[in-house]
């Protein structure tokens, strides 16, 4: 016995180790081609499991490591300050400390921007970070150092520089560092800058100040309150300022609505969708649901701890947002209406995993990050998985329920224990009218509100049908019971009359 | 004369499990006081409830609709041990504790009482329940207040009627009783700290017989 126990991890390691080998198997022996990272890092999806609880479920690659980019590769001398990097039509943007890039769709180093003749003037970058590209192809890049945004055309010649915009609050000397910045159709510019606190600043098409948008609101806590009460005049002003805590990111959706990340771990809103109020109207499933992850360690040694970091939005052009977390260096994508598509990437120089990532943009169907730790450009492509779950978002989205159905049913045969995509497939037998086959999916999918409205209407419809034999029955009972009483009367009556007869 | 005496056997049984309980829903005072002093009251019932209670409480986990406990299980499967050792483990508690509280504060009660009176008081909490569990795989998500109703209405029931029929078995009055509760509930906490304690205890001497036995496997043998 005792031997045998001694001798268990030993078989159990050289059994795990053999199928690792198994896995590390050259291609051919297994017939089809086997792609270079078999050893996939993890990805899953947030299932709700009923009752408000959502659990991670692993899932298929939605996106595989495609290649990496260094900066031999592109053309360039270093990598050391990657920022961000962005795509339009064919070309890539990247800021790369004072350096503008600019590569094809291969990412080969077309033009390295370092300066630009202002007024006639050249002046060097200072290290640049944000980029946007708007619709038209111009190009908008924030100047931290400098305190502008630097509007370029699509040819890289300068349209404009956007300093500190005039009237922007009452103190015209505070700090004011454009960090991130986005543009809508309208022309319109986003602003996030540092030493600025009061939310977004929104400059108008002519580049004069608009308004701050979107202030994120200071939560003190109870204590913190109660601790101020008692405080003197003079231990309030040597306290610390309640500050707001500012966006991190931003992106703008084609309907013009901002997406904004908060980098603030402990709250459960880290992506606001704004509306023109500066509101809040990103959709959420369950009032539990919050973007990033739901299940994380809390302690733990060498590893992250606690919950996502959101520090990149992304969104498409129908609906889905892509967001990363600096804090695992994952990549989450929700649909329209805030459910989890799929969740993958990791932390290390491994091939698919990611260090410190600054920027992400989507290509095409490629997935293209920027990673200053590993100072290298990483590429992502689209799996069949990935491709039948966004097309499925996609639409959906554009209430294309049948076409949804299909993609759905695709993604349920890649992957079964995706809730969601029951409950798309249920949706879309829901406006067929076939209310009682979507209730099942409904239910795989754990969806009860859809359940509900799905079994509202089947009971209404039984209700229908069996209406006439409900109600001939009851009042056939009816009748039964008020002939029996009138009987029984009819019997006692003769009694009562014989009695007072007697009498 | 099989007949009368099947059919006298019937009545009896309908009067056993029906007509008692229910005499004694519409009349608690008189109805525990007849079961105290009268001997109306019958392990046979006491038995039976309990079987059924546990049985409603294994048709709770798996009949209850899917709009009122909003999860769905592809099978449904219930540890039936472990939901019946739940059901009758309070049950157990709540007669040991009361049953030692109330034997040194002049409760005139004896064990199987208590024991009676609990059983009489689940009849119409396990009533309630089995409606609600009806009910909730008929209803949408806007009417589910009507089975949350019957779920605790059942409860407040079953609370209710263990107090009044504990004060009558007991002959204690309203002020007594409320501080017989509230004794009780202070038994059931020492109650099962006194469990847990032996289990820890056990658990560690179990351990170190084991370790011991390991210690001579491997190094004297």
């Amino acid at each position: 016995m005792s031997r045998i126990t001694r001798v268990m991890p030993g078989m159990a390691i050289s059994v795990l180790m053999a199928l690792v080998l198994a896995l590390c198997v050259p291609v051919s022996v297994f017939g089809d081609p086997v792609p270079r990272n078999r050893l996939m890092p993890e990805s899953y999806v947030y299932n709700h499991v009923g009752g408000g609880f959502f659990y991670p479920f692993p899932a298929p690659l939605p996106y595989r490591f495609s290649h990496s980019m260094y900066a031999h590769d592109i053309g360039v001398d270093s990598f050391m300050h990657l920022g961000e990097v962005e795509y339009h039509d064919g070309r890539f943007f990247i800021t790369n400390g004072n350096t503008l890039i600019v590569t094809d769709d291969e990412l080969r180093a077309i033009t390295v921007l370092e300066g630009i003749y202002v007024d006639g003037q050249w002046e060097n970058f200072s290290p640049l970070d944000g980029i946007f590209i708007t619709a038209t192809g111009d190009i908008l890049v924030a100047e931290p150092d400098a305190g502008r945004v630097i509007h370029l055309d699509e040819n890289l010649d300068l349209v404009r520089v956007l300093g500190r915009p005039e009237g922007m609050g009452t103190d015209e000397t505070g700090t004011y560092r454009p960090r991130k910045v986005a543009a809508d159709s309208h022309g319109r510019i986003y602003v996030i800058a540092e030493g600025v606190f009061e939310g977004i600043v929104e400059i108008n098409p002519d580049g004069s100040f608009n308004r701050f948008f979107g202030v994120v609101d200071v939560h003190p806590t109870a204590w913190e309150l109660f601790r101020r009460r008692f405080q003197t005049n003079a231990q309030r002003i040597r306290t610390r300022v309640w500050l707001p805590n500012n966006f991190s990111n931003i992106a703008i959706d084609p309907a013009g609505f901002v997406f904004a990340t908060l980098s603030d771990p402990g709250s459960d809103v880290s992506v606001k969708k704004l509306n023109f109020q500066g509101e809040n109207i990103l959709r959420r499933p369950h009032t539990n649901h919050f973007v990033g992850d739901m299940e994380f360690n809390n302690i733990g040694i060498g590893i992250p701890q606690g919950p996502s970091i959101i520090s990149i939005v992304q969104v498409t052009d129908f609906g889905v947002y892509y967001v990363f977390d600096n804090n695992r260096n994952r990549i989450f994508a929700y649909d329209q209406d805030g459910h989890n598509l799929f969740a993958f990437g990791g932390t290390g120089t491994r091939e698919g995993t990611m260090l410190t990532v600054t920027g992400m943009t989507m290509a095409g169907n490629r997935l293209v990050f920027a990673d200053r730790g590993n100072r290298s450009i990483e590429i992502f492509e689209r799996t069949e998985y990935g491709d039948m779950v966004l097309a499925a978002a996609d639409r959906q989205f554009r209430h294309d329920y049948m076409g949804a159905a299909y993609y759905w049913g695709e993604v349920i045969r890649l992957n079964p224990f995706f809730n969601y995509a029951h409950v798309g497939v249920g949706i879309s037998l829901y406006r067929q009218g076939y209310y009682e086959e979507s209730m099942i999916y409904f239910q795989r999918g754990q969806d009860v509100s859809f359940f509900s409205m799905a079994y509202q209407r089947v009971r209404a419809g039984a209700m229908y049908r069996h209406f006439n034999t409900i109600m001939t029955i009851v009042t056939i009972v009816i009748v039964i019971y008020i002939l029996q009483k009138i009987i029984r009367r009819v019997m006692a009556r003769p009694r009562q009359k014989q009695r007072s007869g007697a009498a | 004369m099989t007949a009368l005496v099947n059919k006298h056997k019937i009545g009896k049984f309908k009067e056993l499990m029906l007509d008692f309980p229910l005499y004694i829903i519409s009349r608690p005072f008189k109805g525990f006081d007849e079961m105290k002093f009268q001997g109306r009251g019958s392990m046979i019932y006491a038995v039976l409830i309990l079987l059924v209670f546990g049985l409603v409480r294994i048709w709770e986990i798996m009949g209850t609709g899917f709009i009122y406990i909003e999860f769905f299980w592809e099978v449904p499967s219930v540890h039936v041990p472990w939901v019946l050792a739940f059901a009758y483990a309070p049950i157990a508690l709540v007669c040991v504790a009361n049953w030692s509280i109330t034997s040194i504060t002049d409760g005139k009660g004896k064990l199987k009482e208590i024991f009676l009176v609990y059983c009489y008081a689940l009849f119409p909490a396990i009533v309630c329940t089995m409606i609600a569990i009806v009910l909730s795989n008929y209803v949408t998500i806007d009417e589910t207040a009507f089975v949350t109703f019957f779920f605790v209405f059942g409860q407040i029931l079953l609370y209710f009627y263990l107090f009044l029929g504990l004060l009558v078995i007991h002959e204690f009055s309203f002020t007594k009783g409320i501080v017989m509760v509230l004794l009780t509930m202070l038994a059931m906490l020492i109650i099962i700290f006194v469990l847990a304690l032996f289990v820890m205890l056990v658990s560690e001497v179990v351990g170190f017989i084991i370790t011991l036995i390991q210690e001579t496997e491997t190094n004297l043998l």
